[in-house]
């Protein structure tokens, strides 16, 4: 293919062009100092952007206030322990109820007591009480009891002092209206009686 | 002196001794290139920057065979002003003039009139370069001034040299037409 001389042409574009633009003296290093801040800059745009996306992914996962479950209304009410008559060694373990975070947040719905609470949760109450009423009642027995022991023992002391002590012909140990021991001077006569 | 390849080899294994050569190589031609279509000197500078950043990074894909170091960075370079212009709205596409194919001029005598060695036509012409498009303007400027083959011109502008050498006629009818015309105005 011939290329046309056109040296009209040639020289037009050689007078336009004469005075080349020149390219700074620094130009390299500039460059090279601007690239790595250009690798910077999408690098930091992209942190930023996974930090926004990371947030947002959490809190659309981490339940809202008003969208959690109560989590306890799903596994049901723990079982409440029931006094039973069954000795505690044959009694079956109840397994143990994770606790979970939520739950108290949560502002679980009401329900009905009734149709969730066992049935024998009253009964329970009620045997607790009796037992406790009998057991109040031995407790008092026992009071009594040593009570009227304690007083025994403080009789037969006192006697076994009255008679261990000298003490005159006429003279008897007798209780008076309080039940306290007294010592009183009789006649010969009714000494020998008594 | 390194070889194109062995820049080219160095700039792949990512030392910044071989990008640093390459800029203080080819830095001026590419910029250069630009600043004659781009007429801000800051965005002629920027877009020489781009055209080495994206150089190193496609380095991969040079192939010494189909084209020079220079070439392959000059061809990037007229993408990113073309882009650049289109972008900025300064590029105009070329319409052609149907009076321009209206008129019946063959390739010998075209190189006769605008060979004519006359001072006046001369500096018309030089104005009438300023009026044509950029990707017109920088074929004649890769061809005329810089003297690349059409081979090299269709590398860089990424079409065949025959189109191009159809293109090259049309510019040069052009641009003698509107000479033509300036002499009857005047």
């Amino acid at each position: 293919m011939k290329t046309p001389k056109d040296t009209d042409l040639r020289e037009a574009l050689r007078r336009k062009y004469a005075r080349e633009p020149q390219l700074p003296a620094n130009f390299t290093s500039r460059m090279m100092s601007q690239k790595k801040r250009r690798w910077l800059l999408p690098a930091s745009a992209l942190a930023i952007a996974a930090s926004v996306l990371l947030l947002i992914i959490f809190n659309i996962e981490k339940p809202q206030p008003e969208q959690q479950t109560p989590v306890i209304a799903e596994k049901g009410m723990p079982p409440v322990p029931v006094i039973s008559d069954e000795p505690i060694e044959h009694a079956k373990p109840t397994k143990p109820i994770k606790p979970v975070k939520v739950a108290k947040a949560a502002t679980p719905k009401k329900r009905p007591i009734e149709a969730e609470l066992p049935d024998t949760l009253g009964q329970g109450i009620f045997e607790s009480e009796e037992n406790v009423r009998i057991a109040m009642q031995i407790l008092c027995e026992c009071e009594a009891t040593i009570r009227q022991e304690k007083q025994q023992t403080r009789n037969y002391i006192i006697e076994a002092t009255f008679n261990a002590l000298p003490q005159a012909e006429n003279a008897l140990l007798v209780t008076n209206e309080n039940g306290d021991f007294e010592v009183i001077e009789v006649s010969e006569q009714t000494a020998i009686e008594i | 002196m390194k070889t194109d390849k062995q820049i080219a080899e160095a700039v792949k294994s990512g030392r910044r001794e071989g990008q640093g050569l390459m800029v203080g190589r080819y830095g001026q031609e590419v910029f250069a290139m630009i600043a004659r279509q781009v007429p801000d000197t800051m965005d002629a500078e920027e877009l020489t920057q781009d055209t080495f950043l994206k150089a190193f990074a496609a380095i991969d894909s040079y192939d010494p065979q189909r084209a020079s170091l220079g070439t392959w960075l000059c061809r990037i370079a007229y993408r990113l002003t073309l882009d650049f212009l289109k972008r900025r709205r300064l590029f105009t596409v070329s319409i052609e003039d149907t009076e321009v194919w209206q008129t019946d001029i063959s390739d010998e005598q075209l190189e006769a009139e605008l060979s004519t060695g006359n001072e006046e036509r001369i500096q018309r012409l030089e104005l009438l370069i300023d009026s044509l498009p950029p990707d017109e303007r920088l074929l004649l400027t890769l061809h005329y001034f810089e003297s690349r083959t059409l081979e090299e011109c269709s590398f860089i502008m990424d079409a065949t040299p025959h189109a191009l050498a159809n293109r090259l006629y049309r510019i040069r009818k052009k641009l003698y037409k509107q000479l033509i015309s300036n002499y009857e105005n005047t």
